[in-house]
This record gives C-alpha cells, sequence and structure tokens, in this order.
C-alpha cells in the first residue's frame, strides 16, 4: 500500500507542476533565509578551542574604587591590575597553568628590502600561554619560562607572510617598537572565527605577534587605552599608554587578561576560594574597597551568557522568522488550492471503499516530499544567502575584514544543513494538516455526480 | 449591494480568508518595520561635507626610529609629496576632515566660570591654508595671517594659540543672535582666553555624523611619538597609481610606518556603510516578502475560483456580467486587505517595541510609511487576484446546467 501510495503522491506532485514548484520555491526561500540568519548566529555561538573551553577560565575582580557602578554581568566586570595579575600568576593554586596578557601596538620592522613594516596588534603575554590556548605552530616554538623577559617574539602566520614572504623567519631580527627581538616560533591561523584569549571575542582583526611581557615592558611599547582607573588616575590614561609605565604598574588601572587552566572543572570551587581569600587579603591592605566579586569563568560559561552580533543581526533574525512564519501560511493557501482540486478523484476512491486513513497517508507523504524539497532549495538558497551576507559584511567593513575569518563567520555546517531539512519537512508537515484534513473529510460521492 | 454578499462570502469561507488576512498582517508587520528602520538609520544618509572629498588624500604615518629628526623630515616629505606630478598642496594637519578620530571632541566655554556650560566641538590644528585646501570658505571675519601661525615640535613650542575659527554651525547655535566674530571663547577653565577672529562654511568632521561644529587652531605642531597626518590635494583627475607613488615617497624615509593612504571618498564611505548595508538587507528581505504574499494570494485566489465555479456559473446563467464577476474579487480581497491591514498594525507595533527593546534604539513609528504600505500591499493583492477573477469570470453559465 506504501509503496502505491508512494507512486500517487508522485504522480500528484507532477500534476499541477506549476503549483508544486512555486510551494516548494516559497518554502524553499523562507527556509533560506530563516537558516542563513540562524547559521550566523550559530556560527558565533560555536564554542571555540573545544576540548579547552571548559579548562579555561577568565578570572577577573572587582578591585574598583568604592564609589564604582554596580556590575552583575561578568562581562562587564573589569580586568586585572599589573600587580594582581603579578600576584596571582605567582601563586600557587589549583590550576595547573596561568597566564595573562595585555595588549601592546608596536611597529614591527624586519628591515628588508622586500617587506615595509606594519603596526602591529601584540599580545604581552607568558611563555604557558601557547600550550594553554592550543596554540599551533608552522615553524618554531613557544619561548621557554625563563625568557618571559627576553626580546624573542613569535608572529603570526599573516605577519610572517608580511614581512618575511612566509619563509621560515626562525632566528631573524625585527625591529619591535624601540627594541629588537629574534623570532622564535611562526604561529599557524586560530580555527575560531573569534580572538578569545583577550575576553574581547571579536572577530575583526587578530593578534600579529605575542612578546614576552617584560620584554613588551622594557620596550615601552604602546599599551591600549582600554583600561579601567580609579577617579584619581582618571586623568593619566594616556600618559599611562604611552609614558608613565612605572605610574601604571603601581596604579588601580585594570587593563590586564588572566588566565588560569583547570584540568578538572570540579577544581573551580577550589580556585575560586582561593581568589577570595586573596581579595580578603588584599583588603587587609587597604585595597579592593568594594565588596568581593570576582568572576572566574570558563570560556563555556562566558558563551553561554555573551550575547553576539548585536542588535541589528537579532533585528534580521526576528525577521527571518516571521517571513518563514509568512511562507508557510503561503503554503497553506497552495496546499489547499493543490490537493481540493483533487477532490473529485478522492471521491471516487473513497466511494470505492478506500479508507481515509489510507488516503490521508498519501496526501501526508505528499506534503513530506514538498518539504523535503523546499528544505533541499532551502540549503542551497541558505548557502547562497550566506555569501551573499558575507560580501555585505565585507562591504560593511570596508574591506578591512580577513576572508578567512569571515568564511568560518558564515560557513554552513553539517548540522545546520540537516537542521534546514528537519525543519522544512516537520513544519510543512504542521501547516499540511489542515488542508490533508479538508480533502480527507471530502464526504464519498458529493462530487462524483457532475462528473 | 455587492458588499453585503462579499462579506457573506467572506463568513462561510473562514478558513480562507482567514489566511488572507493573516498574511497581509504579517507582511505589513515585516515590511513596515524593515522600513521604519531603515527610515531611521537613513536619516542622516548622504549628509553635504562641505569639503572636495574627491580631490582630498590622508596620508598617516608614525616614526619609530628615535634617530629621526621629525620637523626635518616633515618639511622634506612635504617638498617631495608636492613634486609628484597630480600632487598640487600637501599640509600637515592634527586631525583629517571627514575621519576625525573618536577621541577629537574637545571642550569650549563661553564663560570663565565654575559653572560655565560645556560645548562640544572637534578640533583641526593646522594652518591658513587648511580651509582653502579642503574648499570651505570664510562667510565672515577672516583667516588666519601666517604669523599668527606657531609652529614646531610638541613640548618645545608653546601650544597657546589666541586666535581662532570656529564652524557656522557651531558659531549659530552658539551666538545665534549676534556675530561670533570677536567673541571669546575658554579651551579649559582658568585658561587664557581666545579670541575668534573668523567663521568658515562647515564641513563634515567625522564619524559622529550631523556634527559640523569645529574649530581651527593656527597651529602646526608635531610630536614624535604619536601619528601624523598630512593632508594632500590632487588634480581633479587623479587616477588610483597615484596613491601607490605617494606611498612610495612616504617610505623613501626609512624609520617609519605609512598606515594610511586614501582618498577622502573612503571614510565617507565608511560613515554610511554599516547602516547602509543594514538597510539595503532590510530593503531585500521586505521585497521578498511581497513577493511570497503575491504568490500566496493569488494561489488562494485561484482556490476560491476553483471551489465556486459553481456559483460563479449559477450568478452568471441569472445574468451576472462579467465584470461583476471580477468586482466581486476584487472587494472580496479589498475587505480583506483591510482587515488584514488593521491586524497588521497592531501587530506592527508590538513588533516594533519588541525591536526597539532588542536593539536598544527607538526607531521611529511613521505612519506616513505605514498607509503608503497598506496601500502598497492592496494593490499587490488585487494584481495577484485580478488574473484568478478574470479567470473565474470567463467561466461559462451553462456549468450550472451540467449538474
Amino acid at each position: 500500500m506504501f509503496k502505491y501510495n508512494l507512486k500517487l503522491a508522485f504522480k500528484s506532485l507532477h500534476y499541477r507542476t506549476g503549483l508544486t514548484a512555486l510551494m516548494v520555491a516559497t518554502i524553499g526561500i523562507g527556509i533560506g533565509m530563516l537558516m542563513t540568519m540562524v547559521t550566523i548566529g550559530h556560527q558565533a555561538r560555536k564554542v571555540p578551542l573545544p576540548g579547552l573551553s571548559d579548562q579555561l577560565f577568565l578570572v577577573r575582580m572587582d578591585s574598583r574604587h568604592a564609589d564604582a557602578r554596580d556590575v552583575t554581568l561578568p562581562q562587564r566586570m573589569v580586568n586585572l591590575t599589573y600587580r594582581d595579575a603579578l600576584n596571582l600568576f605567582n601563586a600557587k593554586t589549583v590550576a595547573s597553568q596561568q597566564t595573562f596578557n595585555f595588549k601592546v601596538f608596536p611597529i614591527l620592522d624586519a628591515q628588508e628590502e622586500s617587506s615595509r613594516p606594519i603596526q602591529a596588534m601584540v599580545d604581552a603575554t607568558t611563555a604557558s600561554f601557547f600550550d594553554m590556548f592550543g596554540a599551533r605552530f608552522i615553524y618554531g616554538k613557544a619561548w621557554t619560562k625563563s625568557e618571559n623577559g627576553a626580546p624573542v617574539i613569535v608572529i603570526s602566520k599573516k605577519t610572517n607572510d608580511q614581512l618575511f614572504g612566509g619563509r621560515d623567519s626562525i632566528g631573524e631580527q625585527i625591529v619591535v617598537g624601540t627594541g629588537k627581538a629574534t623570532v622564535v616560533g611562526v604561529l599557524d591561523d586560530w580555527s575560531t572565527p573569534r580572538r578569545i584569549f583577550d575576553g574581547s571575542y571579536s572577530s575583526s582583526r587578530f593578534d600579529d605577534a605575542f612578546i614576552p611581557y617584560q620584554f613588551a615592558l622594557d620596550i615601552n611599547a604602546q599599551r591600549s587605552q582600554r583600561m579601567s582607573c580609579h577617579p584619581q588616575d582618571a586623568g593619566k590614561r594616556l600618559a599611562f599608554t604611552t609614558t608613565d609605565l612605572q605610574g601604571l604598574l603601581s596604579s588601580e588601572c585594570t587593563w590586564v587578561n588572566f588566565w588560569a587552566k583547570i584540568d578538572n572543572p570540579a577544581d573551580a570551587q577550589q580556585y575560586r576560594a582561593f581568589a577570595e581569600q586573596y581579595v580578603v587579603e588584599q583588603k587587609g591592605y587597604g585595597r579592593f574597597p568594594r565588596p568581593i566579586l570576582n568572576f572566574i569563568l570558563n570560556i563555556d560559561e562566558q558563551y553561554a551568557m555573551a550575547r553576539f552580533g548585536g542588535g541589528r543581526q537579532e533585528t534580521l533574525n526576528l525577521l527571518a522568522y516571521l517571513f518563514f512564519f509568512v511562507c508557510l501560511v503561503n503554503a497553506v493557501g497552495m496546499l489547499l488550492t493543490k490537493f481540493l482540486s483533487t477532490s473529485k478523484e478522492v471521491c471516487l476512491r473513497r466511494a470505492l471503499g478506500a479508507k481515509k486513513k489510507i488516503i490521508m497517508g498519501q496526501y501526508l507523504l505528499e506534503v513530506m516530499m514538498i518539504g523535503l524539497m523546499g528544505g533541499l532549495l532551502g540549503v542551497v538558497m541558505s548557502f547562497g544567502g550566506l555569501t551573499l551576507m558575507k560580501h555585505v559584511r565585507m562591504y560593511a567593513s570596508d574591506y578591512t575584514a580577513d576572508m578567512e575569518v569571515l568564511n568560518l563567520a558564515y560557513q554552513l555546517d553539517w548540522s545546520m544543513v540537516s537542521a534546514s531539512i528537519g525543519v522544512a519537512i516537520a513544519s510543512t508537515i504542521v501547516v499540511g494538516l489542515y488542508p490533508v484534513w479538508r480533502i480527507v473529510n471530502v464526504s464519498p460521492a458529493s462530487q462524483l455526480k457532475g462528473a | 449591494m455587492q458588499t453585503k454578499q462579499v462579506l457573506s462570502t467572506i463568513r462561510r469561507n473562514k478558513a480562507t480568508s482567514l489566511l488572507v488576512i493573516l498574511q497581509v498582517a504579517l507582511t505589513l508587520m515585516i515590511v513596515s518595520n524593515a522600513v521604519f528602520e531603515t527610515m531611521t538609520s537613513l536619516a542622516l544618509w548622504n549628509q553635504p561635507t562641505g569639503l572636495a572629498e574627491k580631490q582630498l588624500v590622508a596620508v598617516r604615518h608614525q616614526v619609530f626610529d628615535p634617530t629621526v629628526n621629525v620637523g626635518a623630515m616633515i618639511d622634506k616629505d612635504i617638498e617631495r609629496l608636492n613634486r609628484i606630478e597630480g600632487v598640487t598642496a600637501t599640509l600637515l594637519t592634527s586631525e583629517i576632515p571627514l575621519d576625525s578620530q573618536r577621541n577629537n571632541i574637545h571642550t569650549v566655554y563661553l564663560t570663565n566660570s565654575a559653572d560655565a556650560k560645556e560645548n562640544y566641538i572637534e578640533r583641526f590644528d593646522s594652518s591658513e591654508a587648511l580651509l582653502g585646501m579642503i574648499d570651505a570658505t570664510v562667510v565672515e571675519g577672516r583667516n588666519f595671517n601666517p604669523s599668527e601661525i606657531t609652529q614646531g615640535q610638541f613640548g618645545q613650542v608653546s601650544s597657546n594659540v589666541s586666535v581662532v575659527m570656529v564652524s557656522e554651525a557651531f558659531a549659530k547655535a552658539t551666538f545665534p543672535d549676534e556675530s561670533a566674530v570677536g567673541k571669546t571663547l575658554w579651551q579649559s577653565l582658568g585658561a587664557e582666553p581666545v579670541k575668534i577672529i573668523g567663521v568658515y562654511s562647515d564641513f563634515l568632521a567625522g564619524e559622529t555624523l550631523s556634527n559640523y561644529h569645529t574649530i581651527i587652531r593656527p597651529l602646526l605642531i608635531y610630536r614624535t611619538d604619536a601619528e601624523l597626518n598630512y593632508l594632500l590635494k590632487l588634480n581633479v583627475d587623479w587616477t588610483k597609481p597615484l596613491l601607490d607613488e605617494i606611498t612610495d615617497v612616504m617610505y623613501q624615509t626609512p624609520g617609519r610606518y605609512v598606515s594610511v593612504v586614501e582618498a577622502l571618498a573612503r571614510p565617507k564611505k565608511r560613515m554610511y556603510d554599516g547602516r547602509g548595508s543594514h538597510s539595503f538587507t532590510l530593503l531585500g528581505i521586505s521585497g521578498l516578502a511581497m513577493l511570497i504574499t503575491g504568490l500566496g494570494i493569488s494561489g488562494l485566489i485561484t482556490f476560491t475560483v476553483n471551489q465556486r465555479k459553481k456559483q460563479i456559473g449559477i450568478r452568471r446563467a441569472l445574468g451576472g456580467t462579467k465584470r461583476q464577476i471580477v468586482n466581486f474579487f476584487i472587494i472580496e480581497i479589498s475587505l480583506l486587505t483591510a482587515m488584514g491591514a488593521m491586524l497588521g498594525v497592531v501587530l506592527t507595533f508590538g513588533l516594533n517595541y519588541l525591536m526597539s527593546d532588542q536593539s536598544g534604539t527607538q526607531s521611529g513609528l511613521n505612519w506616513l510609511p505605514l498607509i503608503l504600505l497598506i496601500g502598497a500591499i492592496w494593490a499587490v493583492n488585487i494584481f495577484a487576484s485580478w488574473l484568478p477573477a478574470k479567470r473565474a469570470s470567463l467561466i461559462e453559465p451553462a456549468i450550472v446546467t451540467r449538474g
């Protein structure tokens, strides 16, 4: 019987081909639009560094001024002061490894005829950073723990391409701001569309190089102005980022990202207790004037709380859902038209003794096939939609965005492909229920007389 | 007469009627909100720049080699750049018009008292040549004299000035009823006052759109530890390779990094990129939604025509004209559209509330586009039901007699 139904369903698809095509197109366009927007969100929320994301904890502590505003969202909490970062880094904790980093913006110059200097975004960090974040090297390796103040540098693949034309540059000397450093490693691309390690989750520009933190301080490379200071230092930010290094290091300004790797996430509680104890201790020195509030969250937890894409993307998401709904309402109308135009046939079959169930089966099968085709078309559409949105984004960034990063962020994956087809079939069945119910309940013989 | 019949038909075909109403309401909700948001984000579209941005090029660079004599380098740069064929002038400026950076917002005060109001202004330090270069004009008072310009390295020469020029927009906003020329400003409380000697035509300062409040100080001061900006004016018919030539000339001096060499048309484009691309995406979605709705309505009317073949035949047999049949469907779709529009307006407001809640910015509810859109959807629906209605009118009266 199923085979017979299948045959009939296929035949019925051919009957009024135009209407079938229109229906498939409607569902396809709806699914395409929906999946384009959902995929953008899905890729944005995809947690990077699988396998490490539950072990890497970003440490933030409320060391702000007593009158500072209350903060409830962890992403709004300030980073650490240099002194706290150093204290935690040197403390014995349950974490297997710890690291910290801050951004500096020196100019890098290979001093070769063939390349021009670049203004680099550089992370000043510790030797443990590379292992903690699973960095992959094309050439060379990370510096060692004893070299946290040495004039060495690890550069990104892109920087190596720009400065050295992509060749093995290990051992080369390059100008780093007012100093010079030896290249010890060249990194491969990070396979994530977002920058994690600085807590920004930005998808715009990736770090060009990494240098030991003490070396960054020694050459007094220009630091990022993104820091939060106590009121008495608010006016000194410009000096702190350029000239007044000692002032910054001893100030209460927060500008250092701190990460702890806790191999067994269950030990996080122990680490949190340690951090709390640390704040209590510091309060004894008259620091940390506010109530204790530490946020020690792993990447998974941070991702669960973060809102990516912003208002504009959410608007598009909402519209895509509504648009899909319109397409479905549309499909109801078309299914009604299509099915009820075969009323006579159904009458005849019913009159000849076909059970309602069997007729229902046949029409549901047809609905499912339409859903399947709509879903497949939707996949093609969403591929096109994502490509389009990627180019829109490229245009919007004035062609400064990194195409490789965008490719990751606007990529269709198998979970989305199967979701498209699943949603298409399921929703077509739901909206098909009423038309199927109508056709099944056509009374036998009602239409036969005219035939 | 006809309307009454239509209403009863609508009542008898609840399902299809409801589908049309829903379709219209949802489409109106989507499209009108997309249009509202587009209008909000394009409200400041294509503001006059007040500049010859097509002929201007910004060069941003930084010296990292501490042994370079920056003052001598600047003189040499200007000489070399001006020698390039196609470059007509080169000028050192603290900020680039159209692309002034976010931290370039300064305060000025009208009085030197503790309760003085803060006026925000974007500041450009350059020479008397700036206005001529960007094609701005002096509308009142006078330009700087060459003798009023202070030149030199930051920290070695005083950056105090005694005279400034302000933009027309600032002058009008600050001194609404009188001339700004001759008035006094304070750049910070307790500082020496400065005198306004001239007012110039407005030019767009930068990212903060709609802001024409600017001030020019007669300072050609450079820092050795920060970015330096040159503004270049080119011949009207310049082509792309000229930018590469400028870059090459800049790199003839080692020990520096050139971050930007771009025509000012580019930062102008950047100002509108985000809002523009978002708006056009929204409009694209809207267009598709209208199309889908049109197709759906067309399908539904075809369906009702098929359903009512017999009634139509009877009407024709009883003397109904083809015109009346077509009219019947047009009235039906119009009534349904009106009902859908009413529901749609309610939904539109709901979605608008939801969206402004999400994006944090209120996109303006606006009746005029709403009414225009209802008209547009109505037109699409009539267009979509025209063909099926026409087909219905061709049903032969004889169909009744067959049954």
